[in-house]
Parts: structure tokens; sequence; C-alpha cells
């Protein structure tokens, strides 16, 4: 009797012990907007190379990642497919880091991704897969790698690249912002974002600066910036896994 | 067909005087010759400074100073704004020298000047002309002992600063040396002094700025075609800009089975049935390297 008492006694610590470890499993997804252009091949090289850490980083909390590119014209914020299908990589996988890699193997030159449009790309992925990214009360995360700027389109969406292109009307970015913020009224979705872009104090020359990203991620809040550059770029991509962590 | 053309145009640039190897642009520098009236030159300018001589003129150091003395004082005044650009200007006028064809002889002339007023009495002569990548000697200019001789070291040095200048202008797609005078005249002047760092930003953004790309001369087109009739459209016919290397040609999305797009020459072949009877809108997309432009087509087919 004393020693079926014990072992409930046991069980019950256990059992609540388990469960308080799993109530306190940090629930995260991530976006990633990875710029399809063909001046970011060595960029996603890059994020291949250094996805193990970054999950590393992530240990113990519960993630689902989805890749979507810069090309909104032709992908409207598609979420990228791998060869076997797959478009969505969580912690429960057994092998994250090569699935993830495999996805963004999967982001390839598109005849339109000369016209970037990482907002707008961001903005089609979340509002078309609400149970991924819109999922109530798990935070979401938007990750930006790019060389160039946001460039996403209102009306006429015609002409040049849009870098010398007059007659395009620019997509305003309080849109993104005030979209990206009202998932927490109405999701309880806390959004951050993290552009790994070029701003002004980057030590390497890229097309254009990301502008339009650094606005949305200081309006929205939370997120933190990194620069494009090869040379730093692990080195901020963890600084970002770092920050996802301690959220 | 682009290289073709390409081709017959290069042939017409090169003249007897220059032999320009392997991928050339050819232009370069040129020279405003006066004459008497029996023909024999008087004096030889510099385009870039007889154009500006009223707006800006030149400013190069004391007389006593070499050419290659005055370069070296337009750029490091340039180099409080544009250390890079200074930098890389030195680099190529130190080098100048060696890696030209002196040759006596008329070059050929080649229009990239643009129009420019002279006197009665002068004319606009070729003085230097410049391959985009050095020849079979590890020669990158030609420049005629005839005028180079006539110059004072303010106009040899100009000379200079005009080929390394326009070499980063033909990087950046340009035919004419419009800009490189201007630019010439800008560093070459007192006006350089009293430019801001914004100032300046924007005038060399302005200079740089590369050449435009292939694009469509409209955002929209509509072509009516026929069912059980094949159109054929060359898309080339579409662009306002010809674009300055290869092209590929893309719908999106995907178009239907009757229609069909060439991605490497541009033929666009619709051929419909009666039961394609409607309308349908795509996107033509032009690539020419990481740049590109967009159009709507709208195709109408009419019993």
């Amino acid at each position: 009797m004393k020693r079926f008492n014990f072992q409930s006694i046991v069980t019950i610590m256990l059992f609540v012990i388990g469960l308080s470890a799993f109530a306190e499993t940090k629930k995260i997804n991530v976006l990633w907007v990875i710029d399809n252009g063909d001046s970011m091949a060595d960029q996603r090289q890059l994020i291949k190379d250094n996805i193990g850490a970054f999950l590393s980083t992530l240990k113990g909390m519960q993630y689902r990642m989805a890749v979507t590119t810069t090309d909104y014209i032709s992908q409207a914020g598609a979420l990228v497919q791998n060869s076997k299908g797959l478009t969505s990589v969580t912690s429960e996988n057994d092998n994250p880091s090569g699935d993830f890699s495999s996805l963004v193997d999967a982001v390839q030159l598109s005849p339109t991704s000369f016209w970037e449009q990482g907002l707008a790309s961001a903005f089609a992925a979340v509002k078309n897969n609400v149970d991924m990214f819109q999922q109530t009360n798990v935070p979401l995360m938007i990750i930006v790698v790019s060389d160039d700027d946001d460039w996403s389109c209102k009306a006429n969406c015609f002409g040049i690249e849009p870098e010398n292109n007059a007659t395009y009307t620019p997509e305003p970015v309080v849109t993104y912002i005030e979209y990206f913020r009202s998932l927490k009224k109405s999701r309880g979705v806390e959004v951050s974002v993290f552009p790994l872009v070029g701003y002004i104090e980057t030590a390497c020359i890229v097309g254009h600066r990301g502008t339009r990203y650094l606005e949305v991620q200081e309006s929205v809040g939370n997120g933190i910036r990194g620069a494009i550059c090869k040379d730093s770029f692990a080195k901020d991509l963890l600084s970002v896994a770092t920050q996802i962590a301690t959220h | 067909m682009k290289s073709y053309l390409l081709f017959i145009f290069g042939v017409f640039m090169m003249g007897p005087g220059v032999a320009l190897a392997g991928h050339e642009v050819g232009n370069g520098g040129n020279g405003v010759v006066c004459r008497n009236g029996s023909g024999a030159i008087t004096t030889v300018q510099l385009l870039d400074y007889f154009q500006y001589e009223d707006k800006l003129p030149y400013d190069l150091g004391p007389k006593s100073w070499t050419y290659l003395q005055k370069v070296d004082f337009a750029l490091t005044r340039l180099e409080k704004l544009d250390s890079t650009r200074a930098t890389y200007f030195q680099k190529e006028a130190n080098q100048f020298t060696s890696v030209t064809h002196w040759q006596d002889g008329p070059l050929q002339s080649i229009p990239d000047s643009g129009f420019v007023p002279v006197p009665a009495n002068c004319s606009i002569q070729q003085m230097a002309v410049q391959h985009v990548n050095n020849d079979s000697q590890g020669k990158r200019y030609a420049v005629t002992n005839d005028l180079w001789n006539w110059l004072d070291d303010d106009g040899k040095a100009g000379l200079i600063l005009h080929e390394v200048i326009y070499r980063e202008e033909i990087r950046l797609g340009y035919t004419d040396s419009i800009k490189a005078r201007y630019y010439n005249a800008v560093i070459s002047s007192d006006q350089i002094n009293t430019m801001t760092s914004d100032a300046y930003d924007d005038f060399a953004k302005m200079i740089f700025q590369p050449v435009q790309h292939a694009g469509f001369a409209q955002d929209k087109y509509t072509i009516n075609v026929k069912v059980s009739t094949t159109t054929s459209l060359d898309l080339h016919s579409l662009l306002a800009f010809p674009g300055v290397d290869a092209l590929t040609w893309y719908l999106i999305p995907d178009p239907p089975s009757w229609v069909n797009l060439a991605e490497d020459s541009g033929i666009l072949t619709i051929t419909p049935s009666a039961a394609n009877v409607g309308s349908y809108s795509l996107t033509m997309v032009v690539r020419e390297d990481s740049n590109g432009s967009l159009a709507g087509l709208t195709l109408v087919v009419e019993p």
C-alpha cells in the first residue's frame, strides 16, 4: 500500500512536471521570404549552411517554418514546395535542417523575379494560409532575406523593373504594417519581422537598401534587422534565431 | 537575329585605322580642330573643355605641371566627394599610356559626340577610341599622335580623364559621350569644390545611371485573331528600348496550348480553333539579365 502510494505520488509528480513542461513549450510559426533573384544565389546557400545552427538555437521550441519568394507576380505568395511536395518543416520532423534546405533549394529564379515584392508575398502567404500562420496566440516570425528593397505594387504593375519605373503605383508600406499589427487583435498573433537586407550601415554593396522592410520591422516591433552581407550573414542569422528564442 | 545585327553594326563602326578586336564598342574622346585658310591645324582643344569653357572653365593646376600631375590634381579634388571613383579613375589613368596604341594618322570618326556647334574653320575629330576589353596586345585605347601632340598638358590630362570616365559609362551601356564630357568638365573645374556631398551624389547618380534595358513601349496590348488562322508576332516589335544583351521571353501564367512563345526568339504564334473563341489575359515578360519588363496582353479570338 505504501509502495503504491509512493508510485502514485511519483507518477503524479512526473505528470505535473511533464504537463508544465509541455505548457511552457513555446510555439512559433516562421515564414521565410527569400529573394529568388539571380544575385541571391550565394545568400540562399548561406541560409542552408547555417540553418543547423539556427534551428539548434530554437531547440525546445515547437516551430513550423515555410518559405515564400519575393516574386509576387508569378508566385503570389505561394509556399515553396520541394520535390516531394513538402511545403513546411516542423520541429517534429526527423531532419528539419535537411527538409528546410530542400525548400531553399526549391527557391529558383523565375521570369518575374526582377520585380521583388517581399511584403506583398508575405501578406498573401499569411492571409492565404490561416491554419499555418494565424494560429491563435502563436507568434509569427517573418524573416526576409533580400539584397533589394520591396517594390510591392498597388496598380499599373507593368513596365520595366520597378527601381527605374516611374509609372507603377507602389502599395503603401502602411498597408502591411496595419495588417500585421491587426493579427494581434484579431487572432492574438504577435508578428515580428526580421529583415536581413541592405541598409546604410551594412558593409557590402547591395542592389538597393531594404528601406521598406526596415520600416515594417520598426513599426510592427519585436523583430531585429540583420545585414545581407556574406561576411556577417551567419552571425546575423544567429542573432535572429536568438531573438526568436528569447522572445 | 540580334547577334547578327550587332555584328553588322560592329563592322560598320570599325574603321581601317584601328583594329578593334573582340567584344567592342569603340568610341572615345574628340577634339575641336581648327585650321587656317590653307588647311593647316592652328589649334586643337578637347571637346569637353571647348563645350563647357564658359560655364565650367577647367582648372587643372599650374601650367608648368605635366599632364599626369594635372590628372592627379583633378582626382585628388574628386576624392573628397567620391573616393571610390577617384581611386578607380586614378588606377586607370596611371596605366593609360602603357595600354594605348599611339598611332600616326587619323582615327575612324565615331559619331558619339551629339551635336556641338563649332566655328566655321573648325571641326570635331576623333582623338581616341577605346575597347571594352584589352586587345591581343593588351591595349585598350588608341590615340592619334597627330592631334595628341597639339594638345597642351591641360588638354592631355582632360583626354585621359575623359577616357577613364567614359570607360565606366560604356560599362553602363552608354554609346555616346555626352554625360562623360559634362562630368569631365565638372571634375576638371572649381565647381567640384563648391558641391556638397548630397549635391555631388545626385549629380553622380544622374551621370552614371545605367542605360535603359529592354522595355515594352506600352503597358497593355490587345491582339485580335481569327479561328483557324495562324498569327505570328515578333515581340521585339513591341519594345521601346531594344536592350543591350540577349533577351528571353515569357508569358505568365502558362498560355493555352494554341499559344506558343519561343523564349529565345520572342516569336509569338497563335493558332486558335473554334473552341477557343473568347478573350484571354496574359502577361508578357522580357528579361535582360537581371532586368526585365512586363506588359499585359489580351488575346481576343474571333469566329
